[in-house]
């Protein structure tokens, strides 16, 4: 239930937070009372319930965002209420043009997309592949039901130095009577090398002697047959010595297991789970027999099985410590009083039996704990490792775009020039990254399917729970998280630069033989950082249609009339004129024109309307008559050829 | 911000009307609309919180509900409750109108039954 409440809570966060104050608390109220209404509803509805919910307040959440983030976008405040509908078309319109511009982007630079493309599916595939191996050993349960509540119980050998020494029979009896522990008649002894003979083959086999209460205590049912819980004797095989040994075939119900040397032969009963692994490695303690193997079966552990557990009057034997204990806390109890019980125990028996319980204590962890805590810090310091190696590579990546940034100054600068916002040109830069981190994300996907297949490979065989590590959806899911957030992080500097960038600046910064702009001299061997980290001093007047159309054209066609980069605005026929805004003064002009080393009387008369730029040398071209330019945006609406004074609307998209 | 005009605020979500039919028979909180709603349909129209919930902040927005006191309610008294105001009132009216006439439409192409009127 709170972790329902934890995922619904982390979903509701996709909602603007505006939103999020005003209806959060409400939403959060519905979501309990949805699963109050379902409390008797079987798990797996419950489940999907909580899936549902959840996935529902994350799609909406991110549907009322791109709502806001529309409206905000593309409409001023005193049309959003009436634009809605048209500003969200807007918004796609608009995604799907800068993703078709980042894919122009990735094929004019083929070799950049491709290696950062594989940089980024190295980082991102190696994560997942960690967070995949960390998500299953420490994050999921063991497969146990209600595995929280479990603790495994140690003696204490304060004497030889051992905190986590396995217990006496007789020890085991005494922690019974815990009032904070229930059913604790479950134990374990370590693995033990069971030679079998099947159709009088021999066959190598590990056992574990379990006792009778452990399978109903971990809460799992056989897939085949059933346990020795209440039956009769009996042995139960684990899924893969069932597959390996019999070919996964149901009729091995019934069939005996003959011990070799040994005349005892033992049913099998039946058939656990593929998932169901006990005890793990980790449980059996240092003196373990081994750490590295499975267990085949599990057989009973009796009194009549096992002489060791009474000693010769038929006492608890309290001198041989050789049993594991799982057992599990009564509702309300916590490890600490489960401690404090167990402590009160062992001090009581070590005053009645001084001979064998002095210097014995006792140790209680959970068992999640005992299973995996001593791999916490090393797979935690791993994925540090591979988050450190996203982070350099997130750098990098972003390093390259800044300069790529830096290069397309220019393209950047005419948009904002023609009444681009800077939200848009940080969407634009923003979609690129993200368009390189996700081809990377699903690229990395594959790199994840084999650093996982290599990570079990490699790794030591007694690590507990890495055989139950497979690369799933949550993982596949964390992957496409994973390369968002890349690509977030490593769009975010180039966004950010671009949105900075002064357009004039960067438009005379690529006309040869332009003067330097008198705010900011441009100092020579300082280009890409000039125009990457440039501080913002863009006057909003610069980014408004009509003077900063005009002014940086102007600056354009006043240094290189025959620029052929200003070709796009050349009118057919007549001499070469030049469009200037109407508010650009003569003498102003003339001044800049002198300034600039051309003759005045070249640069024509103004002859636009009040918003028409300067433009090209009308040089009988004829290239935009009615056509539109698809990088600027600008249509040439009407051109008096034959009066030789060029008009024209500027138009912005 | 002032009322708009109910024509121009027409046609209504499914959802939004949906909204506006549960409050006119009282006041509602979020849970209570969402039951309402869902009993009314019967799965027809299937209906999702956040869904709901977008649904209500635009007609608070559009000021054709409003918040109410949550008077009485023993359960919870945090809970939030909502009123249709008088200019949902004429919104959903104009609405249902506009769906009737639709119906008549369709009942003139026969696709539906004559009413028994």
């Amino acid at each position: 239930m709170r972790l329902a409440r934890l995922l619904h809570g982390a979903a509701l966060v996709a909602y603007p937070t505006s939103f999020r104050r005003e209806f959060g608390e409400e939403l959060e109220r519905i979501f309990d009372s949805r699963l109050r209404d379902n409390a008797g509803a079987p798990p797996v509805r419950r489940a999907l319930l909580i899936l549902y919910l959840t996935c529902d307040a994350a799609f909406s959440g991110m549907a009322e965002r791109g709502r806001v983030v529309a409206a905000s976008w593309f409409w001023p405040q005193h049309v959003q209420s009436h634009q809605t509908n048209r500003s969200r078309s807007m918004t796609w319109e608009s995604v799907r043009n800068d993703l078709r511009l980042a894919l122009r982007q990735c094929r004019r630079a083929p070799l950049f997309a491709v290696l950062t493309i594989a940089s980024l599916a190295l980082g991102i595939g190696a994560n997942s592949a960690m967070f995949g191996v960390v998500k299953t050993v420490l994050l999921q349960p063991l497969p146990y039901r209600d595995a929280a509540a479990l603790v495994m119980v140690w003696s204490n050998n304060s004497k030889g130095g051992a905190a986590s020494n396995p217990v006496s029979p007789a020890n085991f009896e005494a922690f019974r009577a815990a009032p904070s522990l229930i059913g604790a008649e479950a134990m374990y002894s370590f693995l033990l090398n069971t030679p079998l003979r099947i159709d009088a083959e021999p066959e190598p086999a590990i056992a574990a002697a379990v006792t009778p209460g452990m399978f109903p205590l971990l809460g799992r049912e056989p897939v085949l047959g059933t346990t020795f819980a209440s039956g009769p004797a009996g042995v139960v095989l684990s899924y893969g010595f069932w597959q390996r040994r019999f070919g996964g075939n149901r009729a091995v119900l019934g069939r005996t297991l003959a011990f070799a040397g040994s005349p005892e032969t033992l049913p099998i009963l039946g058939v656990m789970p593929e998932d169901f692994t006990f005890p793990y490695g980790s449980m059996l303690g240092a003196s373990g027999v081994t750490r590295s193997v499975d267990v085949d079966f599990w057989m009973p552990l009796t009194r009549q099985r096992d002489p060791r557990l009474v000693n010769a009057s038929g006492q608890p034997n309290r001198d041989i410590h050789y049993l594991g204990i799982v057992g599990r806390l009564a509702p309300g109890a916590s490890i600490t009083t489960i401690r404090a019980e167990l402590d009160a125990i062992a001090q009581r028996r070590a005053e009645e039996f001084p001979d064998t319980n002095v210097g014995w204590g006792v140790t209680t962890r959970p068992l999640h704990e005992q299973t995996v805590g001593a791999l916490r810090p090393a797979l935690l310091m791993l994925l540090a490792g591979v988050g450190v190696v996203l982070l350099i590579t997130c750098i990098n990546v972003a390093n390259v775009l800044l300069a790529r940034a830096a290069g397309r100054g220019r393209d950047l600068a005419i948009r904002s020039a023609l009444g681009a916002s800077r939200r848009r040109l940080i969407q634009q830069m923003l979609t690129e990254s993200l368009l390189l981190s996700v081809a990377g994300g699903i690229a990395g996907l594959g790199v994840m399917v084999v650093a996982t297949r290599a990570i079990i490979a490699l790794a030591p065989a007694d690590l507990p729970r890495l055989g139950e590590v497979s690369p799933g959806v949550p993982v596949a899911l964390f992957a496409l998280v994973l390369s968002i957030l890349t690509g977030l992080i490593v769009g975010i500097l180039p966004a950010s630069s671009a949105a900075r960038s002064q357009a004039q600046d960067s438009l005379r910064d690529g006309i040869p033989g332009a003067p330097p702009c008198s705010l900011r001299p441009h100092r020579r061997g300082s280009r890409t950082r000039h125009d990457a980290h440039g501080i913002g001093r863009i006057a909003a007047a610069q980014l408004r249609l009509g003077p900063a159309c005009g002014r940086g054209i102007s600056f354009g066609s006043a240094t290189d009339a025959a620029d052929r980069r200003s070709r796009a605005l050349r009118c057919p026929g007549g001499p070469a004129r030049v469009l200037r805004p109407a508010r650009s003064a003569a003498a102003r002009a003339s001044g800049r024109a002198q300034r600039w080393g051309h003759d005045p009387a070249a640069l024509g008369e103004h002859t636009g309307h009040d918003q028409a730029g300067g433009g090209g040398p009308a040089d009988a071209a004829g290239r935009v008559d009615g056509s539109r330019d698809a990088s600027v945006g600008l249509r040439l609406l009407r051109n008096d050829a034959d009066s030789g004074a060029p008009r024209a609307h500027i138009h912005s998209r | 911000m002032p009322f708009r005009r109910p024509d121009s605020l027409l046609p209504l979500t499914p959802i939004s009307f949906e909204i506006l039919l549960a409050l006119l028979g009282g006041d509602r909180h979020g849970y209570a609309i969402l039951q309402a709603v869902e009993s009314r349909l019967a799965g027809a129209l299937p209906l999702r919180t956040g869904t709901m919930y977008r649904a209500l902040a635009r007609l608070l927005e559009e000021k054709l509900i409003d918040r109410a006191k949550a008077d009485g309610d023993e359960e919870d008294p945090r809970r939030r409750y909502y009123r249709i105001s008088a200019h949902g009132r004429t919104v959903a009216k104009a609405e249902a109108r506009r769906l009737a006439d639709q119906v008549d439409a369709a009942r003139a192409h026969r696709l539906l039954p004559e009413s028994r009127r």
